[in-house]
């Protein structure tokens, strides 16, 4: 049990970490998101699962829905899904030199 | 009447417009034939170096300033459970663990705890749910129908993946809520967690089958009738429970496990703030994505 304990807080603390050092404004949502899902596990681990469900709930879920909507209001991310081609065309370049 | 003299010699230096203004002529020539653009734009390249540099270890010592603080703030706080001989403290804390769930009616005590010992707390959340709504209301509020909602609503219509798996997942995810608000004088959750679960149900739904489906039974008119309906009713039953005892004039036993009604007045508290919740998180979206509810 505490060997998973800690497994849980290592990887809360990547997730904090990464969170500061993600370019892509869509990627540090995503790792926001499952900070906040291991921060439920770890909730359920310390007793307290009313906070589990919140966290859950709120963290993973409307909060990170939320910051979506406003990206893609700021127009970070392209309704067309321009981002994929726009990498694929990154990748070749990179590849032809 | 020396002050005078002197306040008259500093205007007549000031009004003599024609010397500071010679004075700043020669002053910008000299600007111009020291400094060359070339030149100019290398010393401002080393400046920012130099600049960013400063700035990084200025920001270094603030973070290790502001940490040293903290943990030093930490340091004053008396050791956890060493203050046994505190009378009040120990009152208090034997009151609520002894008899706070024959008293309040709550299986689960932390939603006896938020709804009962401090319901004006949970009050206040659900006070500021709803003038935070107001707020994005004012804000975002579209007054203009706009073509590119239309847009999002066809490309929303397209994507079957998401409509294939809502259809499995949303009356899973309204129904856990549904259980998490009624059930939080039993188990575990409470209206907070299971508004939010709700409306992350009713998120889902928005996305996959577009807003119209949604629009059906949640207009401004429903949104409005819902939360304030409901914050009446959490305000009159916990005014009734300040003049009477905790659960006021209901007869029934309370705080038997697995009962739902043997909650009181919380089960109706629960039912109100997951309704309050599950309605602003829906709201929020709406007016994040729509502009209008």
């Amino acid at each position: 049990m505490i060997i998973f304990k800690i497994f849980l807080l290592v990887i809360l603390l990547i997730c904090a970490i990464a969170v500061a050092f993600v370019k892509d404004n869509l990627a540090a949502v995503v790792v926001y998101m499952s900070s906040s899902t291991v921060m439920a596990v770890v909730w359920i681990v310390l007793e307290s699962p009313d906070l589990a469900i919140t966290e859950a709930a709120v963290g993973a879920g409307v909060t990170s829905v939320l910051f979506f909507v406003t990206l893609k209001k700021i127009q970070m991310i392209d309704v067309n899904l321009n981002t994929i081609d726009r990498d694929k065309k990154e990748g070749d370049s990179h590849e032809e030199k | 009447m020396k002050k005078n003299k002197l306040f008259d010699e500093e205007f007549e230096l000031v009004n003599d417009v024609d010397e500071v203004s010679v004075f700043q002529e020669k002053k910008e020539d000299i600007v111009v034939k020291v400094l060359p653009p070339k030149t100019r734009k290398r010393i401002r390249k080393g400046e920012e170096k130099a600049l960013t540099a400063i700035y990084d270890i200025a920001a270094g010592v603030c973070f290790v300033f502001l940490i040293g603080v903290l943990l030093y703030c930490v340091m004053f706080l008396p050791i956890f459970g060493a203050n046994k001989n505190n009378i009040t403290l120990n009152e208090i804390v034997t009151e609520y663990i002894q008899n706070g769930i024959e008293v309040t009616g709550a299986t689960n005590f932390v939603t006896g705890m938020i709804l009962d010992y401090r319901a004006f707390d949970t009050l206040g959340e659900s006070f500021v749910l709803f003038t935070a709504v107001t707020c994005v209301m004012i804000l975002l509020q579209n007054f203009h129908d706009n073509e590119e909602i239309e847009f999002e609503k066809i490309k929303m219509f397209n994507d079957k993946i998401l409509r294939y798996s809502a259809s499995f997942l949303v009356p899973v995810i309204l129904l856990l809520g549904a259980y998490v608000i009624l059930n939080g004088s039993i188990s575990p959750g409470g209206g907070f967690s299971g508004g939010a679960i709700m409306g992350a149900g009713l998120i889902l739904y928005s996305l996959a089958f577009g807003f119209k489906s949604t629009s059906k039974f949640f207009n401004i008119k429903n949104f409005k009738i819902i939360t304030s309906t409901s914050l009446l009713t959490y305000c009159l039953c916990k005014a009734l429970s300040f003049y009477t005892s905790v659960n006021g004039p209901m007869i029934h036993p309370f705080g038997i496990p697995g009962a739902i009604f043997s909650g009181g007045f919380i089960f109706i508290l629960n039912f109100c703030v997951g309704l309050i919740v599950a309605c602003t998180m829906f709201g929020f979206y709406l007016l994040f994505k729509k502009g209008e509810i």
